[in-house]
């Protein structure tokens, strides 16, 4: 299985948790691994085109800060919550799209649980 | 009457634009330095030259030595191709475009190439001495501008037309990043764009335009293989 393959079955798994309807891993310019857009939450597509480009300027800071230590960046628009938990130092993150109201605690545990499995498989490659 | 189409030599590619690049278009590769650009350019001269299609590599970035060993990492003999006359690699020494073009315009007779990858257009502008657009060509300007000259629209237009009329078909590489890329863009009749994750390794590739084509939008994934870029995903 391809590193590629890889990651795209730990979006796969993520988007399974009935909490995330969009997710994705990605750097500057939507660069990166994006599940095919069909098995998104339908919720999420009218609002896609606008949540693209604000995940994607939040990319500034955290090319900027990642360095720092920076290692999540969350923020609300309308209905919706957005999760950037920045892959350890890199330029890149993983996303998820989740409701602005979802349980919190247990989307956390789920997008640290992913973000670990993606650092392993990043590790294995280098 | 409709022009044909050539193959590009990506895995995957030529299905989703209509069976290949448009004969006699000027097709422009952007990203940065890293994406796979010459891998590209490589690949479709190569490509061509297997099935009898002559081109044209024209370069000013990479000694000729560079190219060949990055093409065998592919399988694709390039001396070989060489050789036998089906691909030309022009390094150019020359610091006037317009001697460049004319002497590219008389390769492409020569050899009857129908291929031809200028790699690239952001190192055209180290030249000197380029094209006048008030003149139309006849007189040449003589700047010479610290740390570089910056092609003008008028310029970059004049390149891409003197390139159109050689009648093969053209990737132009492009670093993407000066004004006279983003001028390009508009005036090329495709724009494919390269892209690289470093952090996670994947690639991708976009076709941002591709005149009377019909394509698929957003970025594909893509990987750089045994045979070189292949596209492994539609997004």
């Amino acid at each position: 299985m391809s590193e590629y393959e890889k990651i795209l079955k730990v979006l796969d798994d993520l988007l399974r948790s009935k909490d995330v309807y969009a997710c994705m891993v990605a750097k500057r310019g939507m660069e990166g691994v994006i599940p095919d857009s069909s098995k998104f939450n339908p919720k999420v597509m009218d609002m896609w085109e606008t949540l693209q480009n604000t995940i994607d300027n939040e990319f500034t800071t955290i090319k900027e800060f990642s360095g720092y230590g920076l290692g999540e960046v969350t923020f609300r628009m309308q209905e919706f919550e957005v999760l950037l938990y920045i892959l350890s130092g890199s330029d890149t993150a993983l996303i998820a799209v989740t409701p602005a109201l979802a349980n919190k605690g247990l989307t956390e545990v789920t997008m640290e649980n992913a973000r670990r499995s993606l650092v392993e498989i990043i590790q294995n490659r280098l | 009457m409709a022009n044909g189409r050539l193959s590009s030599g990506v895995g995957g590619l030529d299905e989703l634009i209509g069976g290949g690049f448009l004969e006699g278009s000027n097709i422009l590769v952007t990203g940065d330095p890293g994406t796979g650009k010459s891998i590209l350019g490589l690949q479709f001269i190569s490509n061509g030259a297997a099935n009898g299609e002559r081109g044209i590599y024209l370069t000013v970035e990479e000694e000729e030595n560079k190219l060949a060993s990055q093409a065998k990492q592919f399988g694709w003999d390039l001396e070989g191709l060489e050789k036998e006359k089906k691909v030309v690699v022009n390094v150019i020494e020359e610091f006037d475009i317009e001697e460049i073009l004319d002497q590219l315009e008389k390769e492409v007779k020569d050899i009857k190439a129908k291929r031809l990858v200028v790699d690239s257009l952001s190192m055209m502008s180290i030249f000197t001495r380029v094209m006048d657009p008030v003149s139309k060509g006849k007189k040449k300007t003589n700047l010479l501008h610290p740390g570089g000259y910056e092609l003008t629209r008028s310029q970059v237009v004049g390149i891409l037309k003197r390139l159109s009329e050689l009648g093969t078909t053209n990737l132009i590489i492009s670093e993407g990043q000066e004004i006279s890329d983003k001028i390009a863009q508009f005036a090329a009749d495709g724009v494919v764009g390269l892209g690289i994750n470093e952090a996670i390794g994947t690639r991708s590739l976009t076709i941002v335009k591709m005149r009377e084509t019909k394509h698929p939008l957003g970025k594909m994934n893509t990987q750089i293989g045994d045979k070189g870029l292949e596209i492994i995903a539609k997004k």
